[in-house]
């Protein structure tokens, strides 16, 4: 159909956490500029999908393929995921007790350009992008969600996305946990990074964060499949109706 | 960062590759004086000779050693490996040089040289007051900025101490650390050289660090120094403490004596970071004695070393003092880090806090040994204790000993102690944005032990995350 | 009955010579382990608080146990519980001598032994042999093997396989006046798959100093199946003249569980340790503690949890209230072996102090092997909150009582932890005790 090849791929994914299949084979292709998101009930296999795509030792991808531009990210450590250009925010972002926020973040940035950034440059991007996210420019020399509220949680992921600048960002349930000014402020994050060059797969229970970013393709997921996939309308027609009508609908088609 | 301690960082980590390179070399010396092997009467007569010291002294020397010969091994720690020392096979006097300088440049260039490896010189220049440096059994330099001797302070290595201060030593040597206290500190009495004094007068505040360097290079040595620091009312002083020494097949002993007293309102914090090669037994005994509203901090790095047994004591004596022990260590392979601490509440309305960290790792094992005491009439103190241990490698193990007896009821003691693993959570979130997973690890102990490392001095900080670098690189369980 | 740190057992002693041949062999092997063993030395923190010549006993300068019927009222009491089907037997243990099995009506399931250790050793040879002595013998101590030569009889207990025995069996054991000395002993056996609930009591003893005291020396050794269900209470009411010594050792094997509450109250001087080993996967050991202590008692509790296997996990929860001049030392060991992995081990220790004078110890112990654990003690001394009280006497309550409701809450944060039906039987000795706080 088209000679431009996607972003980030995946084929006949099927996952296993502790013995059990909990995705069954989903595909999906994300081309550049694109915003996909999955949509389910909770226990559909949504964030398992994520965190498999990650590299998360406790999911793993017993069949299918995956590939970031053409590379297959089967076989990779979930750090050369990274470096390849693929970012999860989390959504249980984890304490890392006496790591600070900027001092992790130097680090990862070097281990993405392969040297250390210079000092007052990165201060300043980090200044920057703190004030951006409306972060308290104390949290800098906090360590590492120790202590963090849902919310201030949420928004150091998203500060970590805008500075790794990733093709593709997985967004696992980002908007769970916020109050309305952070879901803008947030959502606001996600936009400014979006463009043409980037994919992002929003992974949401509900249609809000929806209202922030708009979605080109919507699929809807249950039982470790898509079962529907479609425009941004199927999303509200979520909203509305909640999820039984197409599970039922499936249920009888199938 | 200031330019000079980035570079100083570069430096650092450009010497750091390996123990073995930048402080497993030694130097192949021609001693002023090199006694025979082993301990007697007659050997300590010797020493006493050569340093030409009073009586009393001299008398003490011996009649502790008495006391070494008549005291039984300790049954408890690592009693296995304590056996494994050959009181025989140890020198135990080695002085180097005939005088002392007070300049690098009339320093012998081979142990010049030394010292410049491990960045001595260098730190002095950038920010320290006074330096002292121990080669073997004395101290071959020693100088400190003209300044601080204008205010009265007295820096000296303790063989000098006891020359220029007869009286001060006199009147403090061994009242916080009696020679009958245990084996090792008679060992100590009854050999001891070298080591430091230092006298602040009243409220004097020195307000940049003293150092001591304390570098064993023969096989075989045995390390004796003892350091004396008395505060005196309302002064202020930090003082800091490295030690390396070269690898050798066979065994070196260090067993030092460190006393302080901090009178009324004064505060000294004693920093050690130590990192000894695989093969030297330190059984240090370090102890400290707080008067009224005084404070003692003792910041406590166990690296290397064959077995450390190793326990900061501050004696709280009167009202309002404070005693403050943050120690950690790291136990990689056959080695035992037996590291404590102790607090001894003998007055009401005293606080005290010990905050223990250790990682073992492969076959390593960390021992915490403490104890705290409250003694009767000790009303309104409080006392908290906690201690971290993280295991890395299956083999390796974590012994927490905690002792608590409190004899009133009018105190508050909280002990917790937490044991754990590098998290594979921790390591999947850190290596998702992008970190291997070696520095990942890396960035978690770090990120462990930085309780300790932010109460260092930044050049002392930047030292301690490389020579975990180094401890961690390699074999991971 | 004198100390005597010399003492020796002799040869002729007549508890050597009860039972068939292979328990004579063992009681004569224990003596001699008692004989040629050193006393513990102080310096080992298992000895640092109590002295042991205090349990030199010169038994052979012992009376016969004179029972002081103190406690025929509270035997009666039990008695109807049995007879109202509210326990499954009630045991009555008198120094050793005599050992009593009082069955509701409702009788035991099949296959159960509940009676005379004595007679057990002969009638049931293969299955005491394989068990009796196996935890406590010669090689746990020198007092340990003391209880293995001269206990005199003693209780056994075996739930077979799939047997669940649901109300609870009660030992009293009793123990004589002034002068007399005593060595209860028990052996459980809990098959696969069984369930028992065991309330082990210990009372009487010496109620006056100055009439001279009595002493006792007693092993409980406790064999959990696998996938058993055991939950044993060890109930320490002696008179106040009584100088004891305990000793417990339980095995679990695979997925087999255990409840252990030791209530300690009474006596003079009393020295236990309660130690499980997790020898099976899924093997779980809980222990919930409660002390009181008064007056000038001195206290030396143990405890121990070693998980010799993987993916066992244990959690101790003991509470210390001590008043007047009473001391209380607690050393707790948490021990996990390298080959086992997984396994999550949990201890805490609380003392509360009521006034100066008290005088309280902890030593939680951590020894870990393995990096693949979980695991985390803590212990906390202190006095009570002069600011709850003023706060409860602003509301009209006088000071002991609120001394009294603070000391419950404190309590009740390890007291809530034990099993309803178990509570309702507990929860009168535990008050009957806080009343004299």
């Amino acid at each position: 159909m088209t000679d431009k090849s996607p972003l980030f791929e995946f084929k006949d994914v099927h996952v296993e956490v502790e013995g059990k299949e909990v995705v069954k084979g989903v595909s999906l292709k994300i081309f550049a500029g694109e915003i996909h998101a999955i949509m389910g009930p909770n226990g559909s296999g949504k964030s398992s999908l994520s965190n498999a795509l990650m590299g998360h030792p406790m999911y793993s991808i017993t069949k299918g393929e995956a590939y970031i531009k053409g590379e297959s990210i089967l076989e990779m450590e979930s750090d050369e995921r990274s470096r390849a250009g693929m970012f999860l925010a989390f959504q249980y972002p984890l304490a890392i007790p006496g790591v600070s926020v900027a001092n992790f973040l130097r680090a990862a940035l070097k281990s993405h350009r392969g040297e250390d950034a210079d000092m007052s440059d990165f201060r300043s991007l980090l200044k920057k992008e703190m004030a951006e996210l409306s972060i308290d420019p104390a949290f800098a020399t906090r360590y590492l969600n120790d202590g963090f509220s849902g919310g201030e949680k949420k928004r150091i992921e998203i500060l970590q996305m805008s500075i790794l600048n990733p093709s593709v960002a997985l967004l696992d349930e980002t908007d769970s946990g916020l109050d309305i000014d952070a879901l803008k402020t947030v959502s606001a994050g996600i936009n400014r990074y979006h463009d043409d060059s980037k994919g992002i797969l929003l992974v949401t229970h509900y249609q809000r964060l929806l209202n922030y970013i708009k979605p080109d393709h919507v699929h809807v997921m249950s039982d470790g499949k898509f079962i529907k996939s479609g425009g941004p309308e199927l999303a509200l027609k979520l909203e509305d109706e909640g999820y039984d009508w197409i599970v039922n609908q499936t249920t009888v088609g199938a | 960062m200031s330019e000079s301690i980035q570079r100083q960082t570069r430096d650092l980590q450009a010497l750091n590759t390996d123990y073995a390179s930048k402080y497993g070399f030694h130097d192949p010396v021609d001693y002023f004086h090199k006694g025979a092997k082993g301990l007697s009467h007659k050997v300590i007569e010797m020493i006493s000779r050569m340093k030409k010291e009073p009586k009393w002294m001299a008398e003490k020397r011996h009649e502790a050693l008495d006391i070494f010969y008549s005291k039984p091994m300790p049954t408890w720690g690592d009693s296995e490996l304590l056996n494994e020392i050959d009181f025989d096979n140890i020198y135990y006097f080695m002085k180097p040089i005939e005088q002392q300088k007070d300049n690098w440049d009339d320093v012998p260039e081979y142990i010049k040289k030394t010292f410049d490896r491990l960045g001595i010189p260098e730190a002095e220049k950038n920010f320290l007051g006074g330096v002292s440096a121990q080669y073997e059994s004395e101290v071959v330099y020693h100088s400190m900025r003209e300044d601080l001797e204008k205010m009265g302070i007295v820096f000296l290595d303790m063989d000098s101490g006891l020359k220029k201060h007869e009286e001060l030593v006199h009147e403090y040597f061994g009242t916080v650390i009696p020679t009958a206290d245990n084996k090792f500190a008679a060992l100590n009495t009854a050999c001891w050289s070298g080591g430091s004094f230092i006298y602040v007068p009243p409220g004097i505040d020195v307000k940049v660090p003293l150092q001591a360097y304390f570098r064993i290079n023969a096989e075989n040595m045995g390390q004796f120094e003892r350091t004396l620091i008395v505060a005196d009312k309302g002064s202020r002083l930090h003082y800091i403490e490295g030690c390396t020494a070269p690898v050798y097949s066979t065994n070196s002993l260090h067993t030092a004596v460190v006393e302080l007293r901090a009178h009324e309102d004064a505060y000294i914090r004693y920093t050690t970071i130590q990192n000894w090669a695989r093969n030297i037994f330190n059984l240090v005994t370090k102890r400290a004695s707080a008067y009224k509203n005084a404070t003692i901090e003792w910041v406590d790095g166990n690296l290397g070393s064959r077995l450390t047994m190793k326990y900061p004591c501050v004696n709280l004596l009167e009202e309002g003092a404070k005693g403050e022990i943050l120690s950690v260590a790291f136990a990689g392979i056959d080695q035992h880090q037996d590291a404590g601490a102790k607090m001894i509440h003998a007055a009401p309305n005293t606080s005290s806090r010990i905050t223990s960290k250790s990682i073992s790792k492969d076959n390593g094992r960390a021992s915490y040994r403490g104890l705290v005491k409250v003694h009767k009439g000790a009303e309104n103190c409080k006392v908290s204790v906690e201690c971290d241990a993280l295991l890395i490698g299956d083999d390796a193990r974590s012994d927490t000993y905690p002792t608590m007896e409190v004899d009133n009821d009018q105190v508050s003691v909280e002990h917790e102690a937490r044991v754990s693993k590098v998290a594979e959570e921790q390591l999947f979130y850190l290596t998702s944005r992008g970190l291997s997973e070696d520095d990942a690890r890396l960035l978690i102990v770090n990120g462990f032990m930085e309780p300790f490392t932010k109460e260092l001095p930044l050049e002392y900080a930047v030292e301690l995350n490389r020579l975990i670098q180094l401890e961690m690189e390699g074999s991971i369980g | 009955m004198k100390q005597n740190p010399e003492f020796l057992i002799n040869e002729m002693t007549p508890h050597l010579h009860r039972g068939p041949d292979w328990l004579k062999a063992m009681r004569r092997s224990d003596r001699l382990g008692f004989n040629e063993a050193e006393l513990p030395p102080r310096g080992i923190h298992l000895w640092r608080y109590t002295d042991p010549i205090r349990f030199m006993m010169d038994i052979d300068t012992a009376t016969d146990a004179d029972f002081t019927g103190a406690l025929d009222a509270v035997v009666k009491a039990e008695a109807e519980h049995v007879k109202e089907g509210r326990l499954a037997a009630l045991v009555t243990d008198r120094g050793g001598r005599d050992i009593d099995v009082q069955i509701s009506p409702a009788g035991l399931p099949q296959g159960v032994i509940i009676g005379s250790l004595s007679d057990a050793s002969e009638s049931n040879f293969d299955l005491v042999k394989e068990h009796l002595y196996q935890m406590i013998n010669r090689k746990s101590g020198k007092f340990e093997a003391m209880n293995g030569a001269l206990w005199n009889d003693g209780i056994f207990i075996y739930v077979p396989d799939n047997v669940v025995i649901e109300k609870p069996v009660h030992l009293f054991r009793e123990a004589g006046g002034e002068n007399s000395a005593t060595f209860p002993r028990l052996l459980v056996i809990v098959g696969r798959n069984a369930e028992v609930t065991l309330i082990d009591e210990y009372g009487g003893g010496s109620p006056d100093r100055n009439k001279g005291i009595s002493f006792s020396n007693g092993a409980v050794e406790l064999f959990g199946s696998e996938d058993s269900r055991t939950r044993y209470v060890s109930l320490q009411r002696y008179a106040p003249a009584m100088n004891s010594y305990f000793t417990h050792r339980a095995k679990l094997k695979q997925n087999a569980t255990m409840l252990t509450i030791p209530l300690v109250f009474g006596g003079e001087l009393c020295k236990q340790s309660f130690g499980v080993e997790l020898a099976g996967a899924g093997a779980d050991s809980k222990m919930y503690g409660l002390l009181f202590g008064s007056n000038r008692q001195h206290f030396d509790n143990h405890t121990l949890h070693h998980h010799s296997a993987g993916k066992s996990t244990s959690d101790i929860d003991f509470k210390v209230v001590l008043k007047d001049r009473a001391l209380s030392a607690y050393t707790g060991l948490i021990r996990i072996d390298n080959k086992a992995r997984t396994c999550e081990a949990y201890q805490e220790n609380r003392n509360l102090l009521l006034n100066p004078g008290t005088r309280a110890e902890t030593i939680p112990e951590l020894e870990i092997l393995n990096e693949d654990v979980s695991c985390s003690h803590g212990a906390t001394l202190g006095p009570i909150d002069e600011e709850s009280i003023f706060y409860l006497k602003s509301r009209g309550i006088e000071r002991n009582e609120a001394v009294r409701m603070i000391v419950g809450g404190f309590v009740q944060s390890t007291f809530k932890l034990v099993p309803e039906d178990l509570k309702d039987r507990l929860s009168d000795f535990v008050a009957t005790r806080l009343e004299t706080i």
